[in-house]
């Protein structure tokens, strides 16, 4: 294949300005497939992402394009997940490609990942094609659009194509304008294979599918290939590209994109940035780039029901079969019994397992409170990473600790600025500007501890903007802070799942309320309950849950047995869904006001 | 098979709703009580019966005109019988009435008094006066009843501890031979439950207990015994169907909405005037039925004996003994006065 025939290209923006759509249309016009195939052939296919508006992963598609100039062109269309969650993973994808379409909401105008992206997109040097979408919309302003892409972005607004990839208009130039402007591929100057792992999925039948990018040299079944960072070697199975199905080729070459399937066991084996070169002649160096991908949010999960550990380890193995990204490692509690310390990039991706976990695995699961991970850095110059509070060493040996930052992009409508800015502050964040976008929007950035933003500061921008304000971070190192442990006593008793490290100015204040919520959630039983919250051993809040004075229903039940009977069994199924800690019983739902209470 | 020896009738009919509860009754026009008193009688032909009890419950059993009442009297099968119920709304109550259930054979009769005052009774939704109860009363005792039932209620809205203790004076005064005292349950698709809903009523677990541990207190030092649960007795005057019940005994409900345990069959009949069928039966195997003269028998104060409990609540029952609910009296193993307070829990431990 002629290099300069081929493209390879993704689009990005803020979620619901059209990606899918656009994607589709694409796919529709270049003739890839039908519409109703396409459904279920390439879009976000869990209904998980599809709820959530994300797609965590589509594998690259080819498409064959008789452009205006009577050539045909090999278009390679690379999706990337849509939340900074992923941005290491959205960094790879766009390495894979030389440009990338965005697009814009024409009535929506510029938005907080439309930011982060073009940040992305542009360290990557990709060549941007600018689209204003659904300028069918009455509502659409299209020179409001061009003016933002020009002053926020500083892309040329003019150059914009205008499109509605639900009424089909501008398809076709947006097809022309990405084989117009988006170089094709370039060689790198080096003979022998060079690929890029820019994702990979685990499927039951064909084992690990890596999806590749070829910058230098060809792969083709039956050869020896070796991982350059991790040095292992495998054989090639099978190569190919999708159209979107799957087809097999009998090799790829520099530029192509499409999946190679070796006897590789597990996605962890195979990681996102990591350059497949020939093990026979390997290549002189990586592409650039790799990194190894470290979680930043970390949660303990817990079965309900101790019985079902096995069950749960075997689904976090699946999961991870899939999602090399997201790490689980066996460990106790004293209230929660056996369960796993599990590591994940963000909390949307923690949210996704957790969910994954209860629906498609069907699992009853106790998370506890998330941690970011800090850095404990103690007087004999020891330093430990810490995730989980309970291995907070005791605050004499600690010389200071250090938290991780972000960088965030929020976008809100000007008449919440002073609400947005004290939500800032309430965060610890520090506001570093705001910007205007457009008369009625501005784009503040701050910089922000990452824990204070894990548990619901995206719903609370959400609620002060009514839902109008966006946001987007990417991560900014670690800085010293004042951060202490949080303990919560039951009956003098640390629950270690109601630990949490919190800044000191405010752990008084969650100390108190988790006090007064765990007092609203734990039922009365036939004894008092204290509940306590400590710092060091220093008790800062107190409540009490009174004794149940009697639990005995007087009443005329006649014949009516199983009624009565079913009460009791009802009963004591909920005793046994609850926690047992010491003597006293704790409901799920107080580990969950745990985690709402942030 | 056995013949069933324990027989409860249920009369769906109550002259108007009280607001608090949800046993299943209409008003009930004169045909529709003769078509009830039809549907009973057929389906009592169904079986062999010889009741060493029966107990007519409802409803109101007492609004069932005289000529009906005769018709379903008669068809009982009381030959076998040592107690014979029927459960009486004080309004209801008239010596023609008294005197047939007489000439029939009943000899227990258990009246819903509730209260004895009349601002709440009005609360409650009652057809009835304190008076009248009262008159209801003697003339029940005229008629040559011997042995007589008055259920009272507490934790009702607006009730005070004083007005409790005045309830049960006023009730001891009369000297039934027995006295069953319920705590207000708010019940779903009542008057009572859309108030709870709305707020207007607020439960107070803490009252409720003093006022039932005042019940036992009165009740006691006025010559009844506890039982169980909700029920004193004079000695010897212990409700001997309801004793069934809680020692799993088999019985036989008829007419709308009654439960039926025999065998390892339970069925509750469909809550409708006419053409009632029985439910889909649930099985109740050897060791649920276990299970629930466990519970049940562990509500009664002389609990239940050690054979039925032994080897299979071990642990169990060491627990329920160190968390003093529960004791060992010879063999019996009984609940404790605290136990009685913590009954539900001691109850759910044997399932
Ligand atoms: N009116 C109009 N609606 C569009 C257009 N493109 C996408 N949409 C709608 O915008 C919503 C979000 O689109 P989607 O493709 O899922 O966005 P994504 O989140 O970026 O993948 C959907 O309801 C689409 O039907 C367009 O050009 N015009
Ligand atoms: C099956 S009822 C029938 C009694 C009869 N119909 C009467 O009211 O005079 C038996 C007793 O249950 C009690 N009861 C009914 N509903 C109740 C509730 N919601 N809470 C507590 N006790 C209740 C009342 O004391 C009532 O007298
Ligand atoms: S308490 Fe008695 S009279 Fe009142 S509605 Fe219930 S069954 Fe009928
Ligand atoms: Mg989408």
């Amino acid at each position: 294949m002629d290099a300069s025939l081929i493209r390879n290209f993704c689009i990005i923006a803020h979620i619901d300005h059209g990606k899918t759509t656009l994607s589709d249309r694409l796919l529709e016009t270049t003739g890839a497939l039908e519409k109703r195939e396409m459904r279920d052939q390439v879009l976000d296919s869990m209904d998980l992402e599809r709820e959530r508006g994300i797609t965590i992963k589509a594998h690259p598609v080819t498409m064959s394009y008789h452009a205006k100039d009577g050539k045909t062109y090999v278009l390679n269309l690379i999706d990337t997940p849509g939340h900074v969650d992923f941005a290491y993973e959205v960094s790879r994808s766009l390495a894979a490609c030389e440009g990338a379409v965005l697009i814009v909401d024409a009535a929506q105008g510029v938005e907080a990942q439309t930011v982060a992206n073009v940040h992305l997109a542009t360290k990557q040097k990709l060549t941007l094609v600018p689209v204003i979408n659904k300028i069918d919309l009455p509502n659409a302003n299209i020179e409001e659009a061009r003016r933002q892409l020009e002053e926020i972005l500083a892309i040329p607004g003019e150059s914009a194509v205008l499109a509605s990839a639900k009424t089909g208009i501008g398809i076709v130039d947006i097809l022309e304008a990405v084989i117009a402007h988006v170089p094709p591929p370039q060689a790198t100057g080096e003979e022998a294979l060079q690929a890029l792992v820019f994702d990979s999925m685990f499927d039951t039948y064909r084992g690990v599918v890596t999806y590749v990018r070829l910058f230098a040299g060809a792969i083709q079944p039956g050869m020896m290939i070796q991982l350059m960072s991790s040095g292992a070697k495998f054989e090639v199975k099978d190569v190919g590209v999708f159209d979107p199905k799957p087809q097999k080729r009998d090799r790829l070459e520099a530029g192509d994109v499409g999946y190679v399937i070796a006897n590789i066991k597990s996605t962890a084996d195979v990681k996102i940035g990591e350059t497949i070169t020939d093990a026979k002649r390997p290549a002189s160096k990586m592409l650039p780039g790799f990194q190894q991908v470290h979680p930043m949010v970390f949660s303990g999960i817990y079965p309900v029901n101790s019985a079902d550990y096995e069950h749960l380890k075997a689904a976090l193995g699946k999961l991870h079969l899939n999602d090399s990204a997201f790490m689980y490692q066996a460990e106790s509690s004293v209230a929660l019994g056996f369960g796993f310390r599990c590591g994940f990039l963000g909390l949307l991706h923690l949210e996704i397992v957790q969910e994954r976990l209860r629906r498609q695995f069907d699992m009853d699961i106790i998370a506890t409170y998330p941690s970011v991970v800090y850095h404990v850095l103690k007087t004999d110059g020891e330093i430990l990473e810490v995730d989980n509070p309970v291995h907070l060493p005791d605050l004499s040996v600690v010389d200071h600790i250090e938290e991780p930052y972000v960088k965030a992009f929020i976008i809100c409508p000007n008449e919440y600025i002073g609400d947005m800015m004290q939500l800032v502050m309430e965060k610890r964040g520090e506001m570093k500007k705001t910007d205007s976008i457009d008369s009625h929007r501005v784009m503040l950035t701050a910089e922000m501890p990452l824990n204070e933003i894990v548990v619901d500061f995206h719903d609370k921008i959400k609620s002060v903007t009514r839902g109008y304000g966006s946001l987007d971070y990417e991560h900014a190192g670690f800085r010293e802070g004042d951060l202490i442990k949080l303990d919560i006593l039951v009956n003098g008793e640390p629950v270690d799942a109601f630990s949490s490290i919190v800044h000191r100015t405010k752990a008084e204040a969650r100390g108190r309320a988790l006090a007064l919520k765990l007092q609203e959630v734990i039922p009365q039983q036939m004894f008092q309950i204290a509940i306590q919250a400590a710092i060091g051993g220093k008790i800062i809040a107190r409540e009490t849950v009174k004794a149940l004075s009697k639990n005995v229903t007087a009443k005329c039940y006649g014949g009516d047995i199983s009624r009565k009977r079913k009460l009791w069994e009802k009963q004591k199924e909920g005793k046994k869904r609850m926690k047992q800690v010491g003597k006293v019983n704790i409901p799920q739902e107080a580990f969950i006001s745990v985690l709402k209470s942030g | 098979m056995t013949k069933v020896e324990h027989l409860y009738v249920h009369v769906p009919f109550c002259a108007a709703k009280c607001n608090y509860c949800a046993f299943y009754s209409e008003a009930g026009s004169a045909e529709q009580m003769g078509a009830y008193v039809d549907g009973a009688l057929a389906e009592l032909s169904r079986y062999e019966l010889q009741p060493r009890t029966i107990f007519f419950g409802g409803g109101t059993p007492s609004l069932l005109p005289a000529t009906l009442m005769r018709r379903l009297l008669e068809k009982i099968p009381a030959g076998d019988v040592e107690e014979w119920t029927i459960e009486c709304n004080p309004a209801t109550v008239s010596t023609e009435k008294a005197k047939l259930f007489r000439e029939f054979g009943v000899n227990r009769i258990s009246m819903g008094v509730q209260a004895l005052d009349d601002a709440m009774l009005e609360v409650l939704g009652r057809v009835h006066s304190e008076d009248s109860a009262v008159r209801s009363y003697e003339k029940l005792r005229a008629a040559g009843f011997e042995n007589i039932n008055l259920d009272l209620m507490f934790g009702l809205p607006g009730q005070t501890m004083a007005h409790w203790q005045e309830t049960l004076r006023r009730a001891i005064a009369l000297q039934p031979e027995h006295l069953s005292t319920y705590c207000l349950i708010l019940e779903e698709d009542t008057e009572f439950w859309r108030l709870f809903q709305s707020g207007r009523i607020k439960p107070d677990a803490e009252q409720e207990l003093a006022m039932y541990e005042a019940g036992i207190e009165m009740l006691s030092a006025a010559g009844y015994r506890q039982y169980e649960i909700s029920n004193f007795a004079k000695p010897g005057r212990e409700c001997a169907h309801n004793i069934a019940y809680w020692e799993g005994k088999d019985y036989l409900g008829i007419g709308p909405s009654a439960c039926s345990t025999i065998g390892d069959r339970r069925w509750q009949n469909s809550a409708e005037l006419t053409g009632w069928k029985p439910g889909r039966a649930e099985v109740i195997s050897q060791e649920l039925r276990a299970s629930e003269r466990a519970a049940f028998g562990m509500r009664m104060n002389a609990g239940v004996p050690g054979e039925l409990v032994r080897g299979r609540w071990d642990q169990e029952i060491a627990e329920l003994l160190s968390a003093e609910l529960v004791q060992w009296r010879g063999d019996r193993l009984q609940p404790t006065r605290r136990g009685i307070l913590f009954a539900d829990e001691v109850a759910a431990e044997f399932l």
